[in-house]
């Protein structure tokens, strides 16, 4: 008895003896990461400062060249802090810090008001425009360096005072190494100046102090080898970043040094314990926190742009989804299902220049994209439109040329089956009738579409070191979408789409100045004018012909391409590109987002593109259409799976 | 053997405190025991909350029959039943523009009758109106009455009298149409073409169809009728209003431009006829807090040009523009009137403008340029907090109440209660006297997720949340206390007390989860939160028990969440050892979405208590 409580004693003075290292250990850490946080937000500030003041002392007619220096400082001193902001306020980054050149607009004033874009990439567009400096210029500069210096110091009093925690901390490395990886190297950043890789480095050095933090632990707990990993893959990325912008393999870049890093930290965080994001609260989740690598199904959580959550999105609505996705009853004649616009052989699209309306005798105004990744998007169709994946289907359906019917009808239509009933009542575990609404068809049909991602094309296994081999072509295809083409600032990795990095709470739209034909020399303006006509929130001038970002995956299946369909291939669309758009082959298209330079794409580099493009293709378990639709109990209408047409 | 156990036990301790800083992934329930503490109960919550009326799933009756009724529930108007015999009339507003065969275009009301059952539920009854109309809910007819109205969104309840406000401030007949979405019937209204809805002096006048929207529009909540445009208030984006007891006096709040958003007060020359009296437009002395009331020409037939673009007229008189006024709310305890001010991100530009133009800007606008240091109109200024104003009826004074925030600056570093305690762009407002005692309820409804108005802890998107403040007490943001957090990307709206102040309604607007499986859930839903005295109750009592210092854990009223008296790092794992929850240096651990049973919150140094969760 007395041998047991002194046993119990001695374990106990030594877990006190442990916990108190621990604590030193642990205080010390804390130390050293508040002293980054005091180093680059101090130079990030006085950075600023010092360029709001050379844009005070600068005379018209001065060379824009006087700023340069000042202004790469402060670009050099804000990457040092951009992962960590980035995780903070993304919101902040895109509306004030460095988010994209381009006007937006007020998501809720009572009136439809333009805010002019600020930030790094106005200032850069600014100050590479012209190299003499006007007065309107000398105006602007001012008080786009006063409006950063104000969110700059905003940034700086934030990641001082944030209560970092060890989570918050390896995840901002985990943003940062996304950021990197999707925009960092791909030229984002720079809308005029000359894009470089070095713009990297003070991010990954960032990174790789703060990691560098967790040394002594990882030696108490032996998880050395991992951060030893992770140190080395950042030094190999900081090697790489030192190569010209044209020269350098991203594919092996990523490959061997950011996707492994990024798996790395995953790695420590799971090894010491640490809680994760999807551990502190019952808020959503975007970017999964345990996924093991960027170029994986597992990345995102799709259920945060569903509202629903793993657990109510069960097989049994899944399947209700699929019964309805190709099941005309949806549409007011029995004849059009969903999968009539969207066929699985062809990427869940119809190989049409803009779809077969209802009655066949005329078209839709737009062409149908793929459903496949759709569920990574925060907003839906082309003009953007819908905020919710499941309030789609209810477009359709009261659409005159689509469903062409009313939702109170559709539901009387489905309530007279006692097999949708059931399951019905199953997938939303409501009993009677009232467990048929169009509310639940929207749920089960964005249920079924949530399930139509695609992450296992030859590229997404070749970058996540799988052994899969891609040819010297498609090698140098991606490399010039992710740097000199300017593709992927547009079409973001991991989506290939216009889902925006690293924070992914946002989907674009571009305006490019699509011809109604494929034709360069007499084109002619399309008239669709997409954003500007949808959510009436957004009817502005600076979204007229603005059309959602889609995908890049599978576009080897999804021909014609564009919102209006008038692309027949991937050739047609890489030239229409490469001549800078709708401003490129010399129309005035006011607000076009598409750099509009002629991109000096050499033949073999158009095919090249093409060939990476083709890359990305993986339909795989994605295809199969149901054997057998549910029965109905009076309506005796024949009822063709996925539509007569 | 049981030695052993205790061991292993130990060692696992150990291991855990050297690899797994606090909080192991994983621990045996059994090495809790040596720890144990305490044993903590969370009750079921003293609220209630109940479905009332779904958008989109409830029908409503129109005089062309019954349909799906519309979303985007925003304010809700209240009158009382006279003859006792239920809880009284409510209406919801629905912000939106739609065309709609049934309902009519634009945007719409509906009614319906509340009532208490025996076991203190709510439950809509069934009524049949004066036009014969039967069911539960009733569609509020404008088309055939005053001509249709779009976005209502805020309003005005008082006296047994309710108005709708229609803030979508347009200038064009092609805006309201919309290519054909919005209002699809643009020819020229008459007005007082139907009677009894005309306006003295107005009958017979013909008018572009968009100068027919944005006035205040008075319905009767019995028959779920329109009455009459407020013509002589003039033609603003109103947002709300309040009327004053005296049956004379009203007050109107504009969520227009930022710089250019009236203030307006009517008074009427006989209680309870407001269609005759005077129009007043608040103008604050320069470098002061006091102001005046700048009478406005309201004359329907002979000031119509001013009246249907009021801020033409202001701008030459010098008039206050506001950074957005949302809505108001008369606290009858102090007689002051509380007036919620949204703000805008990056106002400086519209100040600029303004000021060009001839307006004129509150003090307070002043004081927070000052405070950051910039120019008022420079466009290195921010207000992307918004406040709380008070408006004081003895010297017409308007001040800042309560700022959003906080603002996070060197000065301040981050206050310790932040980010659970944290206040932005405030929206609704309405006062609950309960036991005693004066609580003022702020809704937000957040303008954007930039500024750290979402903290990053884990959320993402927007989560508003509807909050009371004890006015006896210090109005700072700590002395906030949680009533409700919306639905992930929904707006909490709409505020109604009834039920001697036990029973408060709210709307949730467009949410955008779907995680319950409960039609109401994914639609506008305006809910009943029943409780409210046991609420009041429990919390006074959480203040006054609790002991600073040593750390312990007690459940927040609403049982969301569990409470510790200091800030602490904890952690909450289940029955079987595993870990669902860590928190770091916070008062609070969420658990509204655990089920009941048996957890167990443990700390850093390794104590640990038991929580039963009773839901």
């Amino acid at each position: 008895m007395n041998r047991y409580v002194i046993t119990i004693s001695a374990i106990a003075g030594l877990i006190i003896i442990i916990g108190a290292l621990a604590r030193d250990m642990h205080t010390e850490r804390r130390d050293k990461q508040r002293a980054i946080l005091e180093r680059i937000t101090v130079s990030a500030q006085q950075a600023t400062e010092a360029f709001a003041v050379a844009t005070q002392n600068i005379q018209p007619g001065d060379s824009a060249k006087r700023l340069l220096a000042f202004y790469e400082d402060v670009r050099r001193a804000y990457k040092a802090c951009e992962p960590l902001i980035e995780y903070l306020d993304p919101g902040t980054v895109t509306a004030h810090v460095n988010g994209a050149p381009l006007p937006k607009l007020d998501p809720k004033s009572t009136f439809i008001e333009v805010l002019e874009p600020e930030g790094l990439q106005v200032i850069d567009e600014l100050l590479f425009e012209d190299d003499v400096i006007s007065v309107e210029q000398i105006t602007l500069l001012r008080d786009r360096a006063d409006r950063l210096l104000t969110a700059m110091r905003y940034t700086a009093s934030l990641l001082r005072a944030a209560p970092w925690t060890d989570r918050m901390m390896l995840e901002s490395v985990r943003t940062g190494v996304m950021r990197v990886t999707a925009m960092g190297i791909t030229g984002f950043d720079r809308p005029a100046s000359n894009p470089t890789l070095a713009d990297n480095i003070p991010a990954l050095e960032t990174l790789r102090d703060i990691l560098a933090t967790y040394g002594p632990w990882c030696e108490v707990a032996s998880t050395q080898k991992i951060l030893a990993e992770a140190l080395s893959h950042i030094d190999a990325a900081i090697g790489d970043m030192r190569t010209p912008f044209d020269e350098c393999d991203r594919v092996e870049l990523i490959r061997t040094a950011l996707d492994p890093l990024y798996a790395d930290v995953a790695r420590l965080q799971t090894a010491l314990q640490i809680e994760f994001a999807d551990e502190v609260g019952n808020g959503l989740v975007v970017v999964n926190p345990r996924g093991m690598s960027m170029f994986a199904d597992d990345v995102f959580n799709p259920y945060a742009t569903t509202g629903m959550t793993a657990v109510s999105h069960s097989p049994e609505m899944v399947e209700l989804g699929r019964l309805l996705f190709f099941d005309p009853v949806l549409s007011s004649t029995g004849e059009r299902a969903c999968a009539s616009c969207h066929q699985p052989e062809l990427a869940f699209t119809d190989g049409r220049k803009t779809s077969l309306a209802l009655g066949k005798t005329k078209s839709i105004q737009r062409n149908a994209p793929t459903l496949i990744n759709s569920v990574y998007a925060r907003r839906f169709f082309y003009d953007l439109r819908a905020l919710r994946l499941n309030d789609v289907i209810s477009h359709v359906v009261t659409h005159e040329d689509e469903f062409g019917s009313s939702l109170l009808d559709m539901v009387g239509r489905l309530r007279d089956s006692d097999e949708y009933m059931q399951r019905f009542e199953r997938a939303f575990n409501v009993k009677g009738p009232e467990a048929i609404d169009a509310t639940h068809v929207g749920l089960a049909i964005g249920a079924y579409v949530a399930t139509l991602r695609s992450f296992n094309s030859r590229i997404d296994r070749y970058l996540r070191g799988e052994a899969v081999q891609i040819s010297t072509s498609e090698r140098r295809g991606m490399n010039l979408f992710m740097g000199k083409a300017v593709c992927a600032t547009c079409h973001f990795p991991p989506t290939f789409a216009g889902y925006v990095p690293p924070a992914f709470v946002e989907s674009e739209s571009e305006i490019l100045g699509v011809p109604m034909r494929v034709d360069t020399a007499n084109a002619r303006p399309d008239s669709d004018v997409g954003r500007a006509a949808g959510i009436r929130r957004e009817h502005s001038e600076i979204y007229r012909h603005s059309f959602k970002t889609p995908t890049v995956r599978n576009v080897e299946l999804t021909a014609p391409y564009f919102h209006n369909g008038a692309y027949q291939n991937l050739e047609q669309v890489v030239d229409f590109y490469a001549r800078g758009g709708g401003k490129g082959i010399g129309w005035d298209v006011p607000y076009q987002t598409l750099p509009f330079d002629n991109l000096d794409l050499t033949a073999d580099d158009r095919r090249d593109i093409i060939a990476f493009m083709r890359a990305l293709t993986d339909t795989t378990g994605l295809t199969k259409r149901p054997t057998r639709l549910p029965k109905m109990r009076s309506s005796t209408a024949r009822r063709t799976i996925g539509g007569d047409y | 053997m049981k030695m052993l156990g205790l061991f292993a036990a130990a060692a696992i301790a150990a291991t855990g405190a050297m690899t797994a800083q606090d909080f192991p992934v994983r621990i045996e329930p059994v090495t809790m025991i040596p720890y144990l503490q305490g044993r903590v109960v969370v009750p079921p919550s003293p609220l209630k909350y109940q479905n009332i009326f779904v958008g989109g799933v409830d029908s409503v009756e129109t005089e062309m029959g019954r349909t799906a009724a519309k979303q985007w529930h925003d304010y809700i108007g209240y009158a009382a039943d006279a003859t006792g015999s239920s809880l009284g009339y409510i209406i919801v507003n629905h912000e939106m523009i739609e065309a709609n065969d049934k309902i009519g275009d634009g945007g719409g009301m509906t009614m319906f009758k509340l009532g208490k059952k025996a076991d203190g539920t709510l439950e809509v009854l069934d009524q049949t109106l004066a036009d014969g109309r039967k069911g539960k809910f009733f569609n509020v007819d404008f088309k055939n009455t005053v001509g249709e109205t779009g976005m209502n969104c805020g309003g005005m309840s008082g006296l047994g009298r309710v108005w709708t406000a229609e803030e979508w401030y347009q200038t064009t007949n092609k805006m309201i149409n919309a290519d054909g979405k919005g209002f699809r019937d643009t020819s020229d209204f008459v007005i007082g073409s139907k009677q009894p809805s005309g306006f003295p002096g107005l009958d017979g006048k013909t008018i572009k169809r968009f100068q027919n929207l944005n006035w205040m529009v008075e319905i009767d909540p019995k028959t779920a009728k329109a009455v009459r445009k407020y013509y002589n208030w003039g033609r603003q984006g109103f947002e709300g209003g309040q009327v004053m007891p005296d049956g004379k006096t009203i007050f109107l709040f504009e969520d227009g431009a930022a710089g250019r958003s009236i203030l307006t007060k009517f008074v009427a020359d006989v209680a309870g006829d407001y269609t005759k009296g005077k129009t007043y437009f608040y103008k604050q002395d320069a470098g002061k807090y006091t102001g005046t009331w700048v009478e406005v020409p309201n004359n329907p037939a002979t000031d119509w040009d001013i009246l249907v673009a009021p801020h033409n007229w202001a701008k030459t008189k010098g008039i206050t523009g506001f950074t957005r006024l949302e809505w108001g709310a008369f606290n009858k305890t102090d007689g002051k009137i509380y007036i919620t001010e949204t703000g805008q991100d990056r106002p400086g530009a519209n100040y600029k403008s303004a000021l060009a133009d001839g307006w004129t800007l509150p003090q307070h606008t002043y004081d927070r340029a000052k405070e950051q240091g910039v120019a008022v109109d420079s466009s290195a200024h921010m207000d992307y907090y918004g406040r709380v104003l008070v408006l004081d009826l003895t010297d017409n004074s308007v001040r800042s109440f309560l700022e959003g925030g906080p603002y996070i600056t060197d000065a301040q570093a981050v206050p310790s209660r932040y980010p659970e305690k944290h206040f932005s762009n405030p929206d609704g407002i309405g006062f609950l006297y309960v036991n005693g005692k004066t609580f003022m309820v702020v809704e937000e409804d957040l303008n954007g997720v930039n500024f750290g108005r979402m903290p990053n802890t884990g959320m993402r998107g927007t989560n508003c949340e509807a909050w009371l403040l004890d006015m006896s007490k210090a109005p700072t943001i700590d002395n906030l206390y949680r009533l409700a957090i919306s639905q992930y990307g929904s707006e909490v709206t709409g505020f109604a007390s009834l039920d001697d102040g036990n029973v408060v309604l709210m709307n949730s607007q467009h949410p955008d989860n779907a995680t319950i499986s409960d039609a109401a859930a994914k639609n506008s839903l305006t809910f009943a939160v029943s409780g409210l005295k046991q609420l009041v109750s429990s919390i006074e009592k959480d203040n006054d028990g609790r002991t600073q210092g040593a750390v312990s854990v007690f459940p927040n009223p609403t049982s969301t969440q569990l409470n510790f008296t200091t800030a602490v790092d904890a952690a909450l794992y289940d029955a079987t050892g595993a870990r669902v929850r860590v928190v770091r240096e916070t008062t609070s651990l969420d658990i509204a979405d655990l089920a009941s049973g048996v957890y167990y919150v443990r700390f850093a140094d390794g104590s640990t208590q038991q929580v039963v969760i009773q839901r």
